[in-house]
């Protein structure tokens, strides 16, 4: 880039040197004082045809190698865009790549979990459904068994019942 | 020494009959009763005035105490009865719930069970709660125990 800009002013330099000449030409200005004699003269124009063919010369070169280097600038810029094009193509894959593999990550763990709150309602559930057969048959078994216990019966068990209150030592703790 | 002793055998003659909580709640009623009136002039012998007012228990406890000769004087009866109102107090209650109502001589055969395993006058206080199914629950110095049927039911159906 500084290089460029240094061609830019050397070329700015010299157009200014030939705008300088042209008005020189047109202004009947001599560049050179003209030599009184004819002779003086003919050696000037020489000099001056020379000195054209020279500057044009040096502006021929200048604006090959002007040509070059925004050549070579304009390919660096193409290789540049291509290159950041393949990057940015293989970055945006990898992404993609990302995030379907986190998208699958997420719905497997989404999977996962529901069928884990599933198993759990489910047992939830069935605790809930047994407990609920278990007070039903309690609760028949205390109707049937109460209504069907005549007194002899309960007098009996009430003296089962004193037997193995006697066996587990109960009564005999409370001794004084 | 032999007064205290032969008194507490005459206390003893007493509750010998007594088997249930609310009999046993009777009589210490009774001696808040003969307390009161011992102190009012009356005529007659003690057991004649408090005849009307008192349980079966304590009226002939009273009269067999007038015909032994043994009933303190006026002087000492309100003595007499805080010694036995102490005597009553060291009585255990234990309480029985069932599921049925029982007969006066299904809880007498109870407390005579429970003195004879015991060693002692015990008194019962019988519950009655139809929840329990079947045996019983017993309640005895600070203790609580389950021994009904509902329980027994209650805990198959745990384990099942």
């Amino acid at each position: 880039m500084v290089t460029l800009l240094a061609l830019t002013l050397a070329l700015n330099i010299i157009l200014a040197f030939l705008v300088l000449i042209a008005i020189l030409k047109i202004a009947k200005i001599p560049l050179v004082k003209k030599p009184e004699s004819a002779k003086n003269a003919k050696l000037t124009k020489k000099l001056e045809i020379r000195l054209e063919g020279e500057v044009e010369k040096l502006i021929a070169a200048a604006g090959r190698r002007i040509d070059a280097k925004l050549a070579e600038y304009f390919q660096t810029l193409v290789d540049d865009a291509a290159r950041k094009g393949t990057e940015l193509a293989a970055f945006i894959e990898k992404a993609q790549g990302a995030i379907v593999k986190e998208t699958q990550f997420l719905v497997a763990r989404d999977i996962a979990k529901l069928q884990e709150d599933l198993q759990k309602y489910r047992s939830d559930k069935y605790a809930r459904i047994d407990q609920q057969v278990k007070d039903m048959v309690y609760e028949i078994a205390k109707q049937v068994l109460g209504k069907a216990i005549d007194v002899s019966t309960h007098e009996d068990l009430v003296k089962a019942a004193l037997e193995r209150a006697k066996k587990e030592n109960l009564l005999e703790n409370a001794k004084r | 020494m032999q007064n205290v002793e032969n008194q507490k055998v005459s206390f003893r003659s007493l509750v010998d009959g007594i088997f249930a909580a609310d009999q046993l709640a009777r009589i210490r009623d009774d001696i808040r009763t003969i307390s009161a009136m011992a102190f009012k002039v009356g005529a007659g012998s003690l057991s004649s005035q408090i005849k009307t007012k008192v349980g079966s228990s304590m009226y002939l406890y009273i009269l067999s105490l007038e015909k032994e000769n043994r009933l303190p004087a006026a002087a000492s009866l309100g003595y007499f009865l805080s010694e036995l109102a102490g005597f009553l107090e060291g009585i255990d209650k234990i309480t029985l719930t069932v599921a049925f109502e029982p007969s006066l001589d299904f809880q007498k055969e109870i407390a005579l069970w429970l003195e004879k395993n015991l060693g002692r006058k015990v008194v019962c206080d019988f519950a009655v709660d139809e929840g329990i199914i079947g045996g019983l629950v017993i309640e005895y110095h600070g203790k609580y125990k389950d021994f009904s049927k509902a329980q027994e039911i209650e805990s198959r159906m745990r384990s099942v």
